[in-house]
């Protein structure tokens, strides 16, 4: 089952690899958008999977805390799932850009760089959480997976624990602030930060149903947790309809109704009717996120079926992919149960961390908030937050880590992590400025030979008054002009050469108005070699 | 298995690289054989079409006459418009001049049976609707990069080299009068350049009324020259110049001499009802007060 | 909302708070409980409140969270952690809902959330808890609550 959900993932990434090309070399153009509608599927697909990301992290670090029994045995799938619904959704953010390559400027860096992360900008909030969720994520599977080997590794789990139970929520938070700060009074509401954590837990439950029915095993409890949280999301439904009268049947009827259907024992048996369910639940958060943010009917483009195929391939191939080279290696890692350990952390080692990761961001703060003192301060915990838990969970991951691989290796892995990170700091500070040179501000030369539409438009606009548009001199004008403007014929043009006549346009020669300031240097250039080939042309 | 793991694996990586090239290759052969120059008469039937299917206009509120900007109280300048509803018969000579001054680029046939034109200036209900230049800003709070901002001056700049794309200032604008570009318009033939002043906006970026910002820097260099303090004067936007009926005012709100400021005196000043909020710093003269 | 409804809201939520966790359930059930309870709250804001205001909006949330609060203190195992959680919620729903009503310009509270803040640390100092600190902490709560 595992190895065949795997090709499958592989075999719908066909059309999906098809899709992000396609996405990529159009452009948003290649999606369902127009002048009012600039949010589009992408936005649907990031909020649904960025939401599935979350119940991996629920199940395994906050069940963890809570000290739940079932937890233990499902973790490990919980969790890999949760790493590969963040990769899926990172990748639909990065598509939605205009221009992609330009996504460094949403890291707020300091403004050295000439580039203005704004912090008041939900999406700079946006990308700090998912940046700080993934990296933590990746640190606590990887602490589970060495905890197996070394038994010392459990209490540094725990501690990650901790640090992801708030910001798994934080990160489901915070997307609900990008709808939730804007003018869109369909998107308003105060409630929305709760109502947007139990819509991703939901949706994260049904996943883990399905992935667990995948291994052929069942947890009931989670069955029992997705009636619960049907209800309180039935709840907020209501409440979205006082707010602002809307009321999607669909939505209630795939996440609310068809739920409720699992408390007939008869039907809970069939494995085949928990599936429904899972997916019905699926559908239903899928058309939830789809109708806030696209309220109008719009006609949909292939690509924006391709986002299936993107989406679901790459999750199934990632995780199924992980999931048969994890089992290689360890055959039945995936059902025994996590091992529990009362040890702790010395009460030093824990507040010394802790404290540096205050420090940290604080630090980050005074070097940033002076350059930009208009942001109200609360709209700088949003970035502070996520700062400090990857401070800590860095910390205590290579604390762990430390302690249980030989010392070579960890120093060899770290200094090329030091050496990278190094890197990236050093590129960011020096370059990527955003001041406007010449060549981006007027059209440069390449720009204009390139096909001759811009030069000509040029020509018409500017010089064809007097020169005409094939240069034939405007006969209207040329009996006022003195002296006359000459034929233009090659034999002239070469005898004064490309500058000079360059320097014609710009500072003008009797009647000949001087262009500088109006032309650039090098658009003068390209006129001339436009008025070459004009002559080209005449012979 | 049917088929081998290694030659599954073989030819699915071949599948792959064959999409990734097909993906990858060149998208502008098709257009550019279509390629014909822009001329006035094209950006002027884009103009009737979209006159023809005019969107509808949220309702007039009065509002107070804009004053100093709460984010830079000591500033001397506070440019802005007024359109005179009284004068205005929507015939839209603005929007045409409004193309010609700032190289707006045409649409492909996509877009316009779609109703979606680059144009800064729209008439919805006959009456122009324009960036209203809002003191207190919603694109500026949410835009993550810093490329739209406010200048000291009043005028809600867009900074294109800055610009991502993620158009969250679009989705944030109470009446989406900023316009996504969608294609890159130089390539598929859409630009008519009338002015190289103003920049060629790139694939991908948010463009929207600049309040002729060009004209602007331009006068105060030249005041600056001769040593005088910049008040907005000698400077006037396209859309203002080209109005047969003098409906459209440009001026400084802060400047009693100024010809707005003069004339927004008795006059009954409103804005869209969904704009209210944000202080305008463009307004509607209606009536008297 | 006026102080007097704001009162009523208060006796409301410390309504269900004392039996929330006394009777062993399922989870289901459990959760079907909490969201009835909520639906209180929210019928009860529908009804009494003004719904053009946009504080409005997580009223119910907050009474929700208020008598998550006040229930823990009925509980005997690990209350101190149920304890900070609840506040932690409540937290949070102020928090992130005034953030986001700031950008509307309605005017944000910094003292309740403060006070929140300082309440979740400050229950951690008293593990083992006399009825009278019960007491103090109620009456905290009850005067976040009211004042703000
Ligand atoms: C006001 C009318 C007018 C406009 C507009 C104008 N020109 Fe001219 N141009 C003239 C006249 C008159 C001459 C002849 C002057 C002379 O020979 O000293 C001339 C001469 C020239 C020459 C020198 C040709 C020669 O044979 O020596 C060049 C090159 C030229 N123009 C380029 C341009 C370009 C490029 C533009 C557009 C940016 C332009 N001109 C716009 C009137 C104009």
């Amino acid at each position: 089952m595992v190895k065949k959900l795997f090709i499958v993932g592989l075999i719908l990434l066909i059309p999906g690899i098809w899709t992000l090309f396609q996405a990529l070399s159009i452009g948003p153009a290649s999606w369902a958008l127009d002048q009012s509608l600039f949010w589009g599927t992408p936005i649907v697909n990031f909020v649904f999977w960025i939401g599935l990301a979350h119940a991996g992290t629920f199940l395994s670090a906050i069940l963890l805390i809570l000290e739940v029994r079932f937890q233990k045995r499902i973790s490990l799938v919980a969790e890999l799932s949760t790493i590969a619904a963040i990769l899926v959704a990172s990748i639909f953010p990065l598509i939605h850009l205009g221009i992609v390559s330009r996504f460094y400027f949403l890291i707020p860096f300091f403004n050295e760089r000439n580039i203005f992360a704004n912090f008041s900008s939900p999406l700079i909030w946006d990308f700090v959480a998912i940046f700080v969720y993934l990296c933590i994520s990746i640190f606590y599977i990887v602490t589970h997976l060495l905890s197996l080997k070394h038994a010392s590794l459990l209490k540094t789990r725990k501690v990650l624990a901790w640090i992801l139970f708030p910001l798994v929520l934080w990160v489901h938070t915070i997307v609900s602030l990008d709808f939730a700060v804007t003018t869109n009074n369909l998107w308003q509401g105060a409630y929305f930060p709760i109502y947007f954590i139990l819509g991703a837990l939901f949706s994260g439950l049904a996943l883990v149903v399905f992935l667990l029915e995948v291994q052929k095993r069942r947890v009931r409890k989670i069955e029992e947790l997705l009636i619960a949280a049907s209800w309180l999301l039935f709840v907020f439904w209501i409440w979205e309809f006082f707010q602002k009268g809307v009321w999607h049947f669909e939505v209630v009827f795939f996440g609310f109704v068809i739920v409720q259907l699992l408390w007939i024992p008869v039907l809970r048996k069939q494995k085949a009717f928990r599936l429904f369910v899972s997916f019905s639940v699926l559908i239903s958060m899928w058309l939830e996120r789809y109708v806030l943010i696209i309220p109008l009917d719009i006609e949909w483009l292939p690509v924006d079926y391709g986002w299936f195929a993107l989406g679901i391939g790459l999750f199934l191939s990632v995780f199924f992919g992980l999931y048969l080279l994890i089992q290689k290696h360890n055959p039945l890692v995936f059902y025994v149960s996590a091992e529990e350990s009362n040890e702790k952390y010395s009460r030093k080692v824990l507040w010394g961390i802790l404290a540096g990761a205050v420090v940290f961001a604080l630090l980050y703060f005074a070097l940033n908030y002076p350059l930009d003192t208009s942001v109200p301060l609360m709209n700088w915990i949003p970035v502070l937050f996520p700062l400090f838990s990857l401070f800590a969970g860095l910390s205590f991951f290579a604390l762990g880590v430390y302690s249980v691989v030989p010392k070579k290796q960890f120093f060899l892995v770290s200094g090329l992590l030091v050496l990278i990170l190094g890197g990236a700091f050093g590129a960011f500070y020096a370059g990527g400025d955003t001041n406007l040179g010449v060549e981006s501000k007027i059209i440069s030369v390449e720009r204009v030979s390139k096909n001759n539409r811009p030069v000509k438009d040029l020509w018409a606009s500017r010089c064809a008054s007097c020169h005409g548009l094939k240069g034939e001199g405007n006969r209207k004008f040329i009996y006022e002009f003195y002296p006359e403007i000459q034929d233009l014929t090659l034999e002239r043009l070469n005898s004064q050469g490309e500058d000079s006549l360059t320097q014609v346009v710009l500072k003008g020669r009797a009647f000949m108005n001087p262009f500088e300031g109006r032309v650039s240097e090098p658009e003068a250039r390209a006129l001339i070699r436009y008025m070459y080939q004009l002559a080209e042309e005449k012979e | 298995m049917l088929i081998s793991k290694r030659t599954f694996i073989k030819s699915f990586g071949a599948l792959l690289g064959g999409l990734l090239l097909f993906g990858c290759r060149k998208q502008g052969e098709k257009s550019l054989s279509r390629v014909r120059p822009v001329s006035i008469p094209d950006i002027k039937k884009q103009i009737k079409e979209a006159m023809k299917n005019q969107k509808p206009l949220d309702s007039l509120v009065a509002i107070p006459v804009p004053s100093s900007l709460k984010a830079f109280p000591n500033a001397t300048n506070r440019f802005g418009m007024a359109i005179d509803l009284d004068l205005c018969d929507g015939c839209g000579e603005c929007v045409l001049a409004c193309n010609l001054e700032n190289n707006i680029p045409l649409v492909n046939e996509y877009q316009a049976s779609k109703n979606n034109y680059m144009h800064w200036i729209e008439l919805r209900d006959q009456i122009p609707v324009t960036c209203f230049h809002c003191g207190d800003a919603p694109c500026e709070k949410v835009c993550p990069t810093g490329a739209a901002v406010h200048s000291p001056d009043g005028v809600s700049a867009m900074v294109y080299a800055r610009c991502a794309g993620t158009r969250f200032c679009g989705v944030n604008c109470p009446i989406k009068i900023r316009k996504f570009n969608y294609v890159d318009a130089l390539d598929e033939g859409l630009q008519f350049i009338s002015n190289p002043e103003v920049p060629v906006r790139e694939q991908g970026v948010i463009e929207k009324c600049s309040l002729c910002l060009h004209r602007i820097q331009n006068a105060r260099l030249k005041a600056k020259t001769i040593g005088k303090e910049f008040l907005g004067e000698n400077v006037t936007t396209a859309c203002a110049e080209a109005c047969p009926k003098g409906a459209i005012l440009f001026g400084n709100w802060l400047d009693p001499n100024s010809l707005l400021y003069k004339k927004a005196r008795g006059r009954g000043v409103y804005t869209l009802s969904s704009i209210a909020p944000f202080d305008p710093s463009v307004v509607y003269f209606k009536g008297v007060r | 909302m006026t102080p007097l409804i704001n009162a009523l809201a208060c006796l409301l939520a410390l309504l269900p708070a004392s039996f929330l966790w006394t009777s062993p359930r399922s989870i289901a059930r459990y959760g079907i409980s909490q969201a009835l309870i909520l639906l209180c709250f929210m019928l009860f804001t529908f009804f009494t409140g003004d719904m053009e205001d946009p504080m409005m909006e997580f009223y119910p949330l907050k009474m929700w969270a208020f008598c998550l609060c006040v229930s823990t203190l009925t509980l005997t195992k690990k209350r101190t952690f149920f304890m900070t959680l609840a506040q932690g919620l409540w937290f949070w729903i102020v928090f992130f809902g005034s953030l986001s009503l700031a950008y509307r310009g309605e005017p944000v509270n910094n003292l309740s959330m403060i006070l929140l803040f300082f309440g979740m640390i400050g229950v951690q100092f008293f593990k083992q808890n006399p009825k009278e600190i019960s007491l103090g902490i109620l009456i905290y709560w009850v005067g976040i609550w009211m004042l703000f």
